[in-house]
């Protein structure tokens, strides 16, 4: 164990489970004053018990619901008191979720919910807590995006939209922020075991209707291509921990780090590829969707100079 | 033209890139439905087409408005006999320029309102028509905002970032039903989006960003000697629309690929660097004192 860094005070949202609830547990064993916060009282209160019972540290819980501002302001209040006025070194940036569907089919509510949680709620709480560490010219906001912030699946498209949406938030940040002394980091896991896949299925019952039914009916299978990759929440925690400890943090950290292979492998293949696997991957193909193949009525374009194109091909 | 003419709607058609989308793809023999909010621009426009025998139709359409949508899709409905669209251009999309954490929550929506949610209802609208027939083609006006970030513009940025985002969902999800999902991706161009995003920087006056603030509108002139005609996009726009099989991406200028190329060959610090050059985000422009080092500072205090 390298020596634990000097204490910092450290917020975390959306800390009640998965991986902002790791991270609490790992960030306070490191000897930070941890603050979590989340909208389920009961589940904050049995989250710090389990941090007190593994030792001394301050390790203090607060409501918070990012996605409203009452909640916000009372959280930001209460936090000022508990810190004597310092406000938070840290900010972890963690609530957010998806749901699953075809997005063409998801209604504006259900695209809505999600934006406003991923991205209004967390530029919302990076407003709060952002002055205080201008003032002292030192903080550290830390957003979790994921993988899909920069590389998109079927059937995810609007949490998608909010994580690209996180990315591009958090690349201004990083520019308009540091010469204020303050950094911003963007953590992006790949498949994590948390409840991120049971809320994602809790709206899916709407597309049976659909068109996409024969998908959605095997999206079980589908989710568990994904989730026998999963690692455990804790090592996402692991990588928040390394970059509190380091002076100089980089712009973007994977998670576990060999998820980082999908960039690459989404840069070096070819779209037409790229897109053929992934339909594949979400059986979007006309014979699992059991769609006819032939258009009806569209007449057959007649660009003179590509035909006899066709036909020289043909002869050869 | 040997290409066969095709059923266009475009939102935002009142100026811009997308006022002449609309009267370049009529000129190639499109039937274009040109829409917008403000009627009297869309009969000016619609004036001038008529002056050049086009077959371009106005449509009254407030992306942001569930009324006026629905309205649109009957109007145009009755235009095309029960036929709707070949091709949507979700076009209608604006800028707020601002230091991204002083942009006010309701400054932030508005953006997302017109941008992201707006192109997703008139999308959802005028989708059924096209699965019905098993064809059409849905054009995203995106920007090479869309896969890199400015400084300042980090609002728009994300807004342009989950359309990108969006559009390869939908690529994905609508192939099987015949329907194409392109992107076009406009650098710098000659457009109102400067005018109307450097209009509200003055908001910021009072912010720790106030004394860099002159500075942006030089920046600004100097971006203008590099920007591109509309017509570039237009053009783009019409090979997203009359290629058999669309791209998923369209860059315009062409060139603008560049700062893809850069931008992943350019280390992260160096990038930073330099966007904090161009947006005078130094503590000199910005009149700070030399940055201490934070950690450094707190270590000396705890020894």
């Amino acid at each position: 164990m390298s020596t634990p860094s000097i204490q910092k005070v450290v917020l975390i949202t959306g800390s009640t489970a998965g991986i902002g609830r790791a991270t609490a547990l790992h960030l306070a064993r490191l000897g930070n004053h941890v603050i979590a916060t989340g909208r389920k009282l009961d589940l904050l209160e049995a989250l710090r018990r389990e941090a007190l019972a593994e030792g001394p540290g301050r390790f203090d819980i607060a409501l918070l619901d990012v996605t409203n501002p009452a909640s916000i302001a009372h959280a930001a209040a209460e936090i000022e008191t508990l810190t004597g006025g310092h406000g938070v070194d840290v900010l972890i940036n963690n609530a957010g979720f998806g749901y699953a569907g075809p997005l063409a089919e998801q209604d504006d509510a259900a695209v809505r919910a999600q934006f406003e949680t991923n991205v209004f709620g967390l530029m919302a709480v990076t407003r709060a807590f952002l002055p205080a560490m201008m003032r002292r010219r030192a903080g550290r906001i830390v957003n979790v995006s994921s993988i899909g912030g920069r590389v998109t699946f079927p059937f995810f498209g609007a949490y998608h939209g909010t994580k690209y949406a996180v990315e591009a938030m958090s690349d201004a940040l990083r520019y308009e922020l540091q010469p204020f002394g303050v950094d911003v980091v963007v953590i992006e896991p790949g498949p994590i075991k948390t409840n991120f896949g049971d809320t994602a299925m809790t709206k899916i019952g709407a597309f049976a209707g659909s068109p996409y039914a024969p998908a959605i009916a095997q999206a079980d299978a589908i989710r568990q291509q994904f989730e026998k990759r999963a690692a455990p929440p804790e090592a996402v925690a692991k990588v928040i921990g390394r970059v509190l400890a380091q002076r100089r943090p980089s712009a973007r950290y994977a998670a576990p780090f060999y998820n980082g292979a999908i960039f690459l492998l989404n840069r070096v293949t070819p779209t037409f590829v790229w897109d053929w696997a992934v339909r594949r991957l979400g059986r979007l193909t006309p014979e699992h969707l059991g769609v006819t193949a032939a258009p009806p009525a569209a007449p057959v374009p007649t660009p003179a100079p590509a035909q006899r194109a066709t036909s020289t091909h043909a002869v050869n | 033209m040997a290409t066969k003419s095709k059923i266009v709607l475009i939102t935002g058609a009142t100026a811009g890139i997308g006022r002449m989308s609309a009267l370049h793809l009529a000129r190639l023999g499109h039937h274009v439905i040109a829409t917008g909010r403000k009627v009297g621009e869309l009969q000016k426009l619609s004036a001038e087409a008529e002056g050049e025998r086009l077959k371009l139709d106005v449509v009254e359409l407030d992306v942001t408005s569930a009324d006026s949508i629905a309205t649109a899709v009957a109007a145009v409905d009755q235009l095309t006999s029960g036929h709707g669209l070949d091709v949507l251009v979700n076009n209608a999309g604006f800028g707020v320029l601002g230091p991204t954490s002083e942009i006010s929550d309701g400054e932030m929506r508005r953006q997302y309102e017109t941008n992201v949610f707006g192109l997703m209802s008139v999308t959802r609208a005028f989708l059924p028509r096209m699965r019905e027939r098993r064809a059409g083609r849905i054009i995203n006006v995106s920007s090479v905002g869309g896969r890199m970030t400015l400084p300042w513009f980090g609002v728009y940025n994300s807004t342009k970032y989950a359309v990108e985002s969006l559009s390869d969902a939908l690529r994905y999800e609508l192939k099987p039903f015949g329907i194409d999902v392109a992107l076009i991706e406009p650098g710098v161009i000659r457009t109102n989006f400067e005018a109307t995003a450097v209009a509200q920087l003055d908001a910021f006056a009072d912010t720790p960003y106030g004394p860099a603030l002159g500075n942006y509108e030089k920046m600004s002139k100097q971006a203008d000697r590099f920007a591109s005609n509309p017509i570039v996009i237009a053009r783009a726009i019409a090979r997203a629309v009359n290629a058999r099989r669309a791209a998923a991406r369209y860059v315009a200028p062409r060139f603008n690929r560049m700062i893809f190329v850069m931008q992943a060959m350019v280390p992260t610090r160096i990038w930073d660097w330099s966007m904090r050059r161009i947006g005078h985000l130094t503590p000199k422009h910005l009149g700070l004192a030399e940055r201490k080092e934070p950690a450094l500072l707190e270590a000396t205090k705890a020894s």
